[in-house]
């Protein structure tokens, strides 16, 4: 370790080394200790420091010529007596805590080597402090006493290091430096070994400390300033300062400095003052103390001042009081340079300050705070809990003390129940990295044990959902004052309307609003809105495909919800529990949305998304949330009996992806695989038949129920790869979502089958189970197979024969998209898919590199024309 | 084989008085020696001090040592003290 800035001798060097090594081989060993061996030491450390508490305090007074003895036994005895009650029953040691709600465990790590500097002002009870938090956490100790206060500190740490020794602990596990320099310091701040710095000192230590590049905890100066408010107990407020300033000749950082009083009160509370033994000083004494206790170079205190007491303080500045005066009370009416008593005095100097308002109380209170004060201690004495909390708010201390003593407030455990300590963190106001009262768990690293847990999942449907033929007569168990029937023109024109109508209940008025047939936009979902709004609707009944559901469930939205903002609740999200923007919930108007599906598809009737167009400003926003899933489903087949042969294969390929997609999603569960696996076995069985012969009851009705089944498992569970790629293709080229499934489908099976380039993050699956899922569907279709391989092959072969049966396009290239053209999008289409967020759900992480591979995959196509096109194109072939 | 005494505490002499014997004798062990550690359920500062200074005894005399069995509570202490990469370790 070399060092322009640091000049030791190579035997000094080598002293400092021993003493690192002979720490570090204490902490090494102690490393073993039990939580019992560490407990039955601290015990006998703190039974030795209160034996010895007054022979301690008086050493330090008599080599510090700091504070009173009383005070300073008294500070020695709440070192070891309160620190003990605090942490005797604190596991410090293995497992610390446990949450077992949320499967977390902590475990205490000791840090090692520990140096530590000690000031001057209370020297044996921060070294007393200090050794019980080391041997409660396992830690050794390299102390670095201030070195006018060496003698007191070596004794307090000998008595602590033999009986802690005596009782089991390792050898070396305490060192003092003998006689040191700055620069023994600097070169043991930067030693390898030394785990941390805990720095108990002026600001000159403090600095050192967080300047070394080492972890410290550096506790220094402060400013106390206190609002004495008019609401407060006077009596009690004066006699609490008095006993905190004259404490060990205020020597304690946290003791009160300047005290703001309101006017109303002022003169009241000097009087109390003077009558407690305090002295007022006039202007011109006020001004002789400033010169004479401030050094007006520095701003600082004058350390000769410092821990003297009140008549020792008023000879030096040749003041005359009255004999055994305890305080010197100084009127200030500024604070900052102008006026040297604003500053920090450690010895019973208090300023006061006469404040016209509660306003200008606080500011001057933020002035004093902010002239090095910042972090550390403020102190408030009023009864207003309004007055309490802004100041607590407008004041920047670790310790904000109400109505009772600064100094042994901020000691914790006395006054109040924060925690007792002789350290005081300062946080960043005074360049400390804590605000906490630095207590034994700041000795410690603290290491989590973090258990797998699984995340809470759901399984959300309508209220009530009514299929088979004829279930629209359900209609009449709902009453309405006012339904709105929204619905395409095709449909009005084949009379489904009346169907819908004569099944409403009679007393019920019924109007219809009719959209175009197309995606729903926003000009028309805002004409049904105000539609609603005419009518005051509490009734919507939606009857069409995907689209004009959509429309009713945005419709619904905007109506139960008009400030609702679309476009912010299109906000892209991870999960759509967690996500960032939530959906209203406080609604202006009611009304219950029924859904008739006339298509065996989207399943719209059942899940919580829509989809809504702005032609205008041309963009599309996907609106997902469980507020938008209808209150009622009817999944009626008279209403698909005459759905042309394109739509029945489109539509029914979708419903047939929805169910494969949701049956491998990593939001799987048992709850989506029975409706997952239910829909894949009906889609094989009746879409045949319903494509063969289309007007087939049994088939077409299990076609209408396998495409609601496999919505409910895809609401749940949601969709994957093959959506997002399907997304972004079919708007693209204008090509029906059905079919741009099919064309993804054999591929992407394939794809999640095979071992994942990126694994999706899925706390609720043990290990990759996509291929497996596959192959249980293949056993579902009883489609034979030996080994799970075999089975996903034959799954991909089944859904190839029943895509060719349907007459489905066997590539992308099939439809006349040119190479060229498609080349060109491909990038493109990679590049949104992968912002799809249909595929967060995907059992694979898709790469876009993987992404372009599966459109290339699709528009050379399933089945014989793949491999043909593999021997044209080998290089765009995905390993699939 | 030396096989170190059993039943060894954190506060037991034991360890260190071994390690201690063992270190006179390195000159007579030109190939190496393997420690059992397997008995030791843990190490004291003596016994700390007592293996630091057999690895540097061994290092000047260019004889191996392995530790075997240590346990990792101590194979811990060993490392926080960089002991480690002073002997070999065998299970």
């Amino acid at each position: 370790m070399s060092d322009r800035t640091i000049t030791l001798s190579e035997e000094r060097i080598a002293y400092l080394e021993a003493l690192v090594q002979q720490a570090s081989a204490a902490a090494a060993v102690f490393s073993q200790f039990t939580q019992e061996d560490v407990d039955r030491i601290v015990k006998p450390m703190v039974l030795a420091g209160l034996e010895q508490a007054q022979y301690l305090a008086r050493l330090a007074v008599e080599e510090t010529k700091i504070g009173v003895m009383e005070d300073k036994a008294i500070k020695n005895m709440v070192a070891t007596e309160f620190v003990y009650n605090y942490v005797k029953d604190k596991r410090t040691v293995g497992v610390i805590c446990e949450y077992p709600e949320r499967s977390l465990v902590e475990v205490a790590e000791p840090i090692g080597v520990l140096l530590s500097l000690l000031p001057i002002t209370n020297p044996t009870s921060t070294v007393l402090f200090k050794c019980i938090m080391a041997i409660k956490t396992r830690n050794a100790v390299i102390f670095s006493p201030h070195p006018n206060a060496w003698k007191c500190c070596f004794e307090a740490a000998r008595i602590m290091y033999e009986t802690a020794v005596k009782h089991g602990a390792p050898e070396g596990v305490f060192t003092c430096l003998e006689s040191h320099t700055l620069d023994d310091n600097k070169y043991l701040m930067r030693h390898k070994d030394i785990g941390l710095i805990d720095a108990t000192g002026g600001p000159g230590a403090v600095k050192a400390a967080y300047s070394s590049g080492k972890p410290a905890l550096g506790v220094g100066a402060g400013n106390t300033t206190v609002y004495l408010e008019k609401s407060a107990d006077i009596d009690m407020a004066v006699v609490d300062i008095i006993t905190s300033k004259t404490f060990d000749n205020g020597t304690i950082c946290a003791s009160e400095q300047t005290v703001v009083i309101d006017d109303e009160i002022y003169q009241k509370t000097l009087d109390k003052f003077a009558s407690l033994g305090a002295h007022i000083c006039n202007e011109q004494e006020t001004e002789i103390l400033s010169r004479t206790v401030i050094d007006p170079k520095t701003g600082f205190m004058q350390p000769m001042a410092v821990g003297q007491n009140g008549g020792n303080i008023a000879r030096f500045a040749g003041i005359r009081v009255k004999s055994k005066t305890k305080l010197l009370v100084t009127p200030i009416e500024g604070v900052g340079p102008n006026f040297p008593l604003s500053a920090e005095k450690l010895f019973p100097v208090l300023s006061v300050y006469r404040a016209k308002s509660v306003d200008e109380a606080l500011k001057v209170c933020v002035d004093v705070n902010h002239n090095g004060g910042l972090g550390h201690t403020a102190v408030v004495f009023s009864n207003n809990e309004e007055v309490i909390l802004k100041f607590a708010d407008v004041i920047n201390a670790g310790r904000i003390i109400v109505n009772s003593p600064g100094s042994i407030g901020a000691l914790g455990g006395v006054y109040n129940d924060m925690v007792p300590t002789f350290s005081f963190g300062c946080g960043t106001g005074g360049g400390n990295s804590t605000t906490d009262n630095v207590n034994v768990f700041h000795y410690l690293n603290i290491k989590r044990v973090a258990r797998r847990t699984q995340a809470h999942m759901w399984f959300r449907v309508p209220n009530q959902i009514y299929f088979n033929m004829n279930a629209t007569e359900n209609l009449r168990n709902f009453p309405s004052r006012s339904t709105l029937i929204i619905t395409s023109p095709a449909l009005e024109a084949i009379g489904h309307i009346e169907i819908v109508k004569r099944c409403i209940a009679p007393e019920s008025p019924v109007r219809v609003t009719i959209i175009p047939d197309a995606e729903p936009d926003i000009k028309i979902m805002r004409q049904g809105v105000e539609a609603l709004n005419f009518y005051k609707a509490d009734q919507i009944i939606a009857l069409g495909g995907g689209s004009v559901i959509d429309a009713a469930k945005i419709m619904k939205l905007q109506y139960e919800f008009p400030e609702a903002d679309l476009e912010e609740l299109a906000a892209p999200f991870l999960d759509l529990r967690k996500r960032v923007v939530q959906y209203p919930t406080v609604k202006t108007n009611h009304a219950r949305l029924i859904a008739i599906s006339t298509t065996s598809g989207t399943g719209s009737e059942v899940t919580p998304f829509a989809v809504l167009t702005d032609k205008e400003r041309g963009f599309k926003v996907t609106l997902a949330d469980y507020s938008l899933t209808p209150d009622v489903a009817i999944v009626d087949p008279q209403f698909v009996m005459s759905m042309p042969r394109g739509l029945t294969v489109d539509t029914g390929v979708d419903c047939l992806t929805h169910a494969l997609e949701a049956g491998v999603s990593i939001f799987a569960s048992p709850y989506t695989d029975s409706n997952a696996m239910q829909a894949v076995r009906l889609v094989f069985k009746y879409l045949p038949i319903a494509f063969e012969n289309p007007k087939e009851e049994e088939a077409r009705s299990m076609m209408h129920n396998a495409a609601c089944i496999a919505a409910i498992a895809s609401s749940n569970a949601s969709v994957g790869v093959n959506h997002a790629l399907a997304h972004e293709f079919g708007a693209r080229f204008k090509v029906p979502h059905g079919r741009a499934n099919a064309l993804m489908l054999p591929h992407v099976i394939a794809y999640n089958a095979s071992v994942p380039t990126k694994f999706m993050p899925s706390p609720n699956q043990r290990t990759y189970i996509a291929h497996k899922k596959y192959a249980m569907m293949a056993d579902l279709l009883a489609l034979g197979g030996h080994t799970v391989e075999e089975k996903v092959q034959n799954l991909i072969t089944a859904t190839e024969q029943l895509l060719d049966h349907l007459g489905v396009p066997r590539s992308i290239a099939a439809l006349g998209i040119s190479k060229g053209e498609f080349e060109k999008a491909v990038p493109e289409l990679a590049k949104i898919a992968f912002d799809d967020p249909s595929w967060r759900s995907n059992p694979r992480m898709p790469l876009v590199e993987e992404l372009v591979e599966l459109l290339w995959a699709a528009y050379r196509g399933r089945g014989p024309l793949a491999a043909e096109a593999q021997e044209r194109h080998p290089e765009k072939l995905v390993a699939v | 084989m030396t096989t170190i005494a059993e039943g060894f505490k954190i506060d037991g002499a034991h360890l260190a008085q071994t390690l201690q014997e063992l270190r006179e004798q390195l000159g007579s062990l030109e190939e190496g020696v393997v420690l059992d550690f397997s008995s030791v359920p843990g190490l004291d500062t003596a016994g700390l001090q007592e293996l630091e200074k057999l690895a540097g005894a061994a290092e000047k005399k260019a004889v191996k040592i392995t530790l075997c069995g240590v346990n990792v509570a101590i194979y811990k202490v060993l490392k926080l003290a960089r002991l480690t990469s002073r002997f070999t370790f065998a299970d």
